[in-house]
């Protein structure tokens, strides 16, 4: 089930309190945003969310599972599973619309689609030079602004 | 690219709440002092990660391991990030920044320039000394009124805080432990409880510039007292003592308040003349050499 689906047919009050859970290092981005959260699933006893992280090493997993069953269990009396999906699909493209433009102005993360690199999210320029292909954490390249002269973080 | 007339100007431009940017034309003095204010954090971050480095083959179990791995490479990050914000400002190589470290002529924390003796100690940095530079670093982020320092520090700032948790999940299991756990983390409170107090620094001078110009926005006293009213209860929830005879509570205000500080420690750190600070440097020294591989390989493919 995919998460459009999973919106649709949830309990509208576990979907908002996954909204509620914010991502430990952005603090003000929610992990549905980041497109971490794969799947709910619900049966008469438990309700089971499927997380796909950045990536499979993600040091932030187990606060992550821990906000995640917090939040829901304040919501929901069934049983809560947190399950992670380390297959290593997670891609930019799950960020949504607002995540891409939140990471970008409040940030300075830039996100990679492909091989070239994205456009200065400070000053639109393409004056992006790569700098460190992993920077304070390994879901993220260390760029250089030549234009308005920041270093941007790369997600992607 | 913006100029200003006289510092007054200039002084009004901050007061007003701009943000410089790198190509503006600040005013020297300006200038100087960011960039000190800069690559003091950069070698703090920097001889920071190298110390949890060397406790990563020690940590008890993959969690921790993995939570040591994380923090490691975060510090070396923020080193990164920061040295090429500092660099920029053209007051000094990015290669000067590094000689001047290693060779002792510049400064860094002051908790970095004491021994880590046992994994308790690390745990009591993770908990005490992180979010005293947690604390210290959003007093910064708050104005830091120099544009592309605020920016890297909004990330740096959301992954120290995320630190503080992994510092609070340790201690909770150490806390919850066995007698010999529980004394371990008591005696490393008692070597760590007056560096972290002291990492805010001795009370902000009346004119002090960090502050006229909004590189940061609270004075270190403030900081330093808010930080107390916080950690002295916590500590005595989990059952632990803290290390001062005078430390009461005000009658009147409810507050916290201790014991006179001595300083003397702190000035000793301040001039690489701490119980650790030649280890550590020579420890910074090695690892510098014994990456320079790396370095090269990097820049020949680049």
């Amino acid at each position: 089930m995919t998460l459009a689906d999973v919106a649709h047919r949830t309990d509208s009050l576990i979907m908002s309190a996954l909204h509620a859970v914010m991502d430990p290092e952005y603090g003000t981005v929610s992990i549905v945003d980041l497109g971490i959260v794969d799947a709910v699933d619900e049966t008469a006893e438990r309700v089971t969310v499927q997380l796909l992280p950045t990536m499979a090493g993600c040091p932030a997993r187990e606060v992550i599972e821990h906000d995640v069953k917090a939040a829901l269990s304040r919501v929901d009396r069934r049983k809560i599973d947190v399950k992670w999906r380390l297959d290593g699909s997670w891609t930019p493209e799950r960020l949504s619309h607002s995540a891409c433009e939140q990471l970008g102005r409040e940030f300075s993360v830039a996100i990679r689609h492909g091989e070239a690199l994205p456009t200065c999210p400070l000053c639109l320029t393409d004056a992006l030079r790569e700098v460190a292909a992993v920077g304070p954490t390994r879901c993220r390249a260390v760029a250089w602004c030549s234009h308005c002269r920041n270093v941007i973080e790369i997600v992607g | 690219m913006r100029t200003w007339n006289d510092i007054e100007e200039f002084e009004a431009f901050l007061d007003g709440g701009g943000l410089v940017e790198a190509d503006d034309g600040m005013p020297d003095a300006f200038r100087q002092e960011v960039f000190r204010f800069i690559e003091f954090h950069a070698n703090s971050e920097l001889m920071g990660g190298l110390t949890e480095r060397d406790w990563i083959p020690h940590s008890p179990g993959v969690r921790l391991k993995q939570i040591f791995l994380a923090k490691t490479q975060d510090e070396i990050g923020h080193a990164h990030l920061l040295y090429m914000v500092a660099a920029d400002m053209g007051v000094k190589t990015r290669e000067q920044m590094t000689n001047d470290l290693l060779e002792g002529r510049t400064r860094f924390h002051n908790v970095f320039h004491y021994r880590a003796e046992t994994w308790a100690d690390q745990i009591a940095i993770a908990f005490l000394v992180d979010a005293a530079a947690f604390a210290s670093q959003r007093a910064v982020f708050a104005e830091c009124s120099y544009g592309p320092y605020k920016r890297i520090l909004r990330r740096i700032v959301g992954e120290e805080g995320f630190h503080m948790r992994h510092g609070e999940e340790m201690v909770l299991r150490l806390a919850n432990g066995s007698e010999t756990q529980r004394k371990l983390f008591q005696d490393a409170i008692n070597r760590w409880w007056w560096p972290a107090v002291q990492l805010f620094g001795p009370d902000s001078p009346p004119d002090d510039p960090l502050l006229r110009w909004h590189i940061k926005s609270e004075r270190n006293e403030v900081l330093r007292h808010a930080y107390v009213q916080k950690y002295v209860p916590l500590l005595q929830g989990y059952g632990f003592t803290i290390p001062d005879d005078g430390l009461h509570r005000d009658p009147d205000t409810g507050q916290w308040m201790m014991s006179a500080i001595d300083w003397e420690p702190l000035r000793a750190t301040l001039k690489n003349d701490g119980p650790d600070s030649a280890r550590r440097l020579a420890n910074a020294v090695r690892n510098h050499f014994e990456t320079r591989w790396f370095r090269d390989a990097i820049e020949v493919s680049a």
